[in-house]
């Protein structure tokens, strides 16, 4: 068959659930959750489900017990998972209080992509969880085989939503502009986050040149991402097959050309680039 | 909603609704497990179009790198200035790794809260808590030598003739005290 992932075995399925309960399992070991606590409650508007509580609520969702406790019950239920124990009722567990810290988290003002899939994976192996322990022991490959059927969906799905909205939205001004090698310019910049001057990547003319040709490529890529899921043919020629295991995200081939520049923990020449009062140029 | 959005993801859908292998898979799976994959796929799309993010995650609208980027990329530093008098940046995605290394989830809205404290000095309280709170973060980790002062530097940088040395434009917006015993 050549649905991507329908033939898959119980043991492929397996193995793939305990790698994404497993990389949860590190980033939330990983995160300093509570911190966000410190954080100005008046700055703090939860996004959905979590701003479907009461406005005097949301202070709880800001304590550092509750989210140590979110934090806490989300490590021992993906464990159970990945021990094979109570795995319905523990996937669950796992959405509920991993929906809610991803709700709290966006809570400060900007949604973004960022670790959905992995939140939608876990989505897809909880619902066939819970259905097949509802039907009984039965062999039903088809629905063993169905959350990796979905997860390849979501990620060929995203990918071609994301670039059908820059076709749409953007049209052809987001690839005559400039804009890659301004995003990437843009990105050793801003202070999101710590940079080590890698924007001048995008200094040359030729990376530019380089940037801004592979962009339309890239969204030709995406848009047509759902033929990775019934074409053979084209997941050998585009090696969508990479996309299959979820990388916090992002679509696998922006993460490629952009993803290095923004998301690596680096910093810029900060002493260089500090401003100084009185509109003076640096 | 968008004619041509909604036109392009019928497209991209068509080889899934006709693909003879994706009616044979789905004849195969429960009836129950089936509405629930349709529902969910349903969600993410709903969620997509509706392009409200904060009302309808998990569903998001997936945009990223959409539209154009404009010539000229604004942008605020925050520069906190320690007790001996050194500066240095306070990068928030830095200070507060749970909202996103590398994401704009705590820069975006302070960019705006600030923003809107140098147009408007009755907004200047929401601000003011934020950047406290970043120096506190910095604080924390280097308590020997703590920030008393955070300056808010807007820049303007012209992306088109942009030079890695090149200079651009800064100006301060506000500054803002940290008293010494503030710390949560």
């Amino acid at each position: 068959m050549t649905l991507l992932h329908a033939d898959a075995s119980p043991e492929a399925r397996r193995a793939v659930t305990v790698w994404i309960c497993a990389l949860w399992i590190v980033r939330l070991i990983a995160d300093p959750l509570t911190d966000v606590a410190r954080l100005p409650l008046e700055a703090f508007h939860p996004v959905a489900p979590a701003a479907w509580l009461p406005r005097a609520f949301e202070a709880y969702l800001l304590h550092g017990g509750v989210l140590q406790a979110l934090r806490l019950t989300s490590i021992l239920a993906l464990a159970c998972v990945c021990l094979g124990r109570y795995v319905p009722m523990a996937l669950l567990v796992t959405a509920a209080t991993l929906t809610t810290l991803q709700a709290i988290l966006r809570g400060f003002g900007h949604v973004n992509h960022a670790e959905l899939c992995m939140l939608y994976a876990i989505y897809a192996f909880a619902f066939v969880s819970v259905l097949e322990h509802l039907r009984g022991p039965r062999d039903e490959q088809a629905l063993a085989a169905l959350p990796l059927v979905i997860i390849a969906g979501v990620l060929c799905l995203t990918y071609a939503l994301t670039g059908i909205y820059r076709l749409s939205h953007g049209g052809f001004d987001v690839f005559t502009s400039g804009s890659m090698s301004a995003w990437v310019i843009e990105a050793a910049y801003v202070p999101a986050s710590p940079q080590f001057g890698l924007g001048s990547l995008a200094a040359p003319t030729y990376a530019r040149w380089l940037l801004d040709l592979s962009f339309p490529i890239v969204t030709l890529v995406e848009v047509t991402a759902l033929f990775a899921l019934t074409s053979a043919t084209y997941r050998v020629r585009i090696r969508c097959n990479d996309a299959v295991l979820p990388r916090g995200g992002l679509p696998v081939h922006e993460y490629r050309l952009l993803g290095e520049f923004r998301d690596a923990p680096v910093a810029h020449d900060a002493a260089a680039t500090i401003g100084t009062p009185g509109g003076t140029r640096q | 909603l968008n004619t041509l959005e909604i036109t392009l993801i019928g497209a991209a859908l068509l080889p899934l609704a006709l693909s003879r292998d994706a009616w044979a898979f789905a004849r195969r799976v429960p009836a129950a497990a089936l509405f629930c994959t349709l529902l969910f796929f349903a969600l993410l799309l709903a969620g997509h179009l509706a392009a409200a993010p904060s009302r309808t995650f998990p569903f998001v609208t997936w945009w990223m790198y959409g539209l154009p980027k404009r010539d000229v990329i604004e942008f605020e530093r925050y520069v906190g200035v320690t007790a001996l008098g050194r500066e240095e940046h306070l990068i928030p995605g830095a200070l507060f790794p749970s909202l996103g290394r590398g994401t704009f989830r705590l820069a975006n809205p302070l960019r705006d809260a600030v923003r809107s404290a140098a147009a408007h000095p009755d907004n200047r309280a929401r601000a003011e808590a934020l950047l406290v709170a970043l120096a506190q973060a910095r604080n924390r980790t280097n308590p020997r030598d703590p920030v008393r002062l955070v300056r808010v530097v807007h820049c303007a940088l012209p992306v088109r003739d942009w030079k890695p040395d090149a200079p651009f434009d800064c100006c301060q917006l506000l500054s803002v005290d940290v008293a010494e015993g503030d710390v949560r």
